[in-house]
């Protein structure tokens, strides 16, 4: 019992990060229809910016707020220059385009900050003795604190797409782009808003890890990545509350996994068991679990 | 100020190398009312899509005198053009309550638009009942009275309606078939191969669509106009020669 809380603590913390950049994932891709590779690139690079912003003397919290503003300037320039210009030829065009960028900000984050991993921050207290015990499992307030983070997050963007005229052309803009345009929505703007959200959520979500980690390096986000659009899948690509609570869930089956089976599976292999069940899934449900298949009236 | 609302000179409109419109001469009367009749590939929606500024296009087109040959679409529903889009125009994975409120983005004033939005439930029962439901799993002919409430939500001068009787429900049905009772001067015999030239319909048209007005007219438009505009097309099958209800 205390081992398995134990593991639904660990889990739900690891699931956090995915959910966040699932999150990133799903909102571009309800607005344009793009998955976009280069999300955890874009969130490594927002964990480099607060780096070094905190090596600048910024205080921890604003360098990873100015790091999410750079994340969306970052998304809504890629919106701008790539995405706007090449959708118009061809979807095919995006999807490479977003390839490149992938290893183009892979590299320049190498470029600039080195190869050599760097000692990241800690955003929560993280003595030997911070963390509540819960019916004897330990939950550290570094891992409890990125959970309440993501929940936060989670509960904005619901907030932003439920409530907020934003939110209603982003809703209306994702699901048919030219009636948008009809009723006066700009939706050019819409779209750059969505690629810069997407992008500052990735920022902050990148920071977090590094910091659950302990440093980071070029590599930080390839794995997080493969499990965040995982879990954006599983949850199916259109439903933010379904790449949230899929995030979790990977997370949780990782943790589980690696723990239970430490021989055979062990920390190398832990992903994959989430995989199996993700395949299995979608054998039955091919639009994810809460993801929508189209409605259309012919 | 003219008494014209709309004045369209010289329009070329088309998608990329290919033309589709030649030169089309257009107006509307305020309080007046046009309809564009024409075979299919005449450029009837060409038409449509070239006002509201979503293909591009040369020419001189004024409305309420402003120049809005090239105006984004947004502008140009901000300056009170509203679409029926062709077909299935709705926001399918919407509500049907949003998509009502998605239909007066333009408008910043909230109180007004939620009482806009119980007028249309009130002359839309439909629409009342499936408030929430998804607009995608509407009937035909319940997405097409939902596409004209969203467009009349941003409070049109003008209204542009394209392919009205594509849905069929009794409320466009009845529009057409009063649009063919209407005898408006633009004869779809002549079923003109291309959109050349256009003719104005004057105000004083002998019976126009009056049932079609009257289920705007019910809503008591009381946003400074005091009639609707409407820029009404119609295939010529929409409108068949001869049939009357009368």
């Amino acid at each position: 019992m205390e081992r398995l809380l134990q593991i639904i603590f660990n889990g739900l913390s690891q699931g956090s990060v995915y959910s966040l950049i699932a999150l990133g994932l799903v909102v571009v891709y309800r607005g344009t229809g793009h998955l976009n590779f280069a999300q955890g690139e874009m969130a490594l690079t927002g964990a480099y910016l607060t780096w070094q912003f905190d090596q600048w003397g910024i205080p921890l919290l604003i360098a990873a707020l100015l790091a999410m503003v750079c994340g969306f300037a970052l998304g809504a320039a890629t919106e701008f220059f790539l995405v706007r210009p090449l959708g118009k030829k061809s979807p095919f065009a995006v999807f490479v385009a977003t390839i490149a960028l992938f290893l183009g900000l892979n590299s320049l984050d190498g470029a600039i900050w080195g190869g050599e991993a760097k000692p990241y921050p800690n955003f929560f207290p993280n003595d030997d003795d911070d963390f509540i015990r819960i019916l004897g499992a330990e939950w550290r307030y570094e891992r409890l604190g990125v959970f309440v983070v993501m929940l936060v997050l989670t509960g904005l963007f619901f907030l932003l797409f439920k409530k907020t005229k934003l939110g209603l052309a982003m809703r209306a803009v994702a699901s048919n782009s030219e009636s948008a345009k009809l009723v006066g929505i700009p939706t050019n703007l819409v779209l750059m808003t969505s690629w810069g959200l997407a992008a500052a959520v990735g920022a902050l979500g990148g920071s977090l890890i590094a910091s659950v980690n302990t440093n980071v390096n070029q590599l930080t986000m390839i794995v997080v990545f493969i499990a965040a659009s995982a879990a954006a899948t599983l949850g199916g690509f259109d439903s933010p509350g379904g790449a949230v609570l899929s995030g979790l869930f990977i997370g949780v089956l990782e943790t589980g996994a690696a723990d239970y089976f430490p021989d055979w599976i062990g920390q190398d292999l832990k992903i994959l068991p989430a995989f199996v069940v993700i395949m299995a899934v979608l054998l039955f449900r091919p639009a994810g679990l809460w993801g929508s298949s189209r409605v259309e009236r012919v | 100020m003219s008494d014209l609302l709309l004045e369209v000179h010289g329009l070329h409109a088309g998608y990329g190398p290919i033309e589709v419109l030649h030169g089309l001469d257009l107006s509307v009367e305020r309080g007046g009312f046009a309809v564009i009749l024409g075979a299919n590939g005449a450029g009837k929606t060409t038409t449509m899509r070239a006002l509201s500024g979503m293909l591009a296009r040369r020419g001189e087109v004024s409305f309420d005198g402003h120049d809005i040959s090239k105006s984004s679409p947004e502008a140009i529903v901000r300056l009170g053009i509203a679409q029926v889009p062709q077909g299935r125009g709705t926001f399918p994975e919407l509500s049907v309550e949003d998509n009502l409120r998605a239909g007066a983005y333009i408008r910043t004033d909230g109180d007004a638009i939620g009482d806009d939005v119980e007028r249309w439930f009130t002359n839309f029962p439909r629409l009342r009942e499936r408030s929430s439901q998804r607009a995608g799993t509407l009937s035909g002919g319940e997405q097409q009275m939902l596409a004209i409430a969203r467009a009349l939500m941003s409070r049109p001068k003008l209204l542009l309606c394209d392919e009205p009787s594509l849905g069929l429900s009794p409320l466009i049905t009845q529009a057409s078939r009063s649009c063919s009772s209407s005898r408006t001067p633009t004869s779809p015999s002549r079923s003109p191969r291309r959109c050349t030239s256009s003719k104005r319909v004057p105000s004083s048209a002998p019976a126009p669509p009056r049932r079609y007005l009257e289920t705007t007219a019910s809503a008591a438009p009381t946003w400074g106009t005091d009639r609707w505009n409407v820029c009404f097309k119609s295939s010529s099958t929409g409108c068949p020669k001869g049939r009357s209800t009368r």
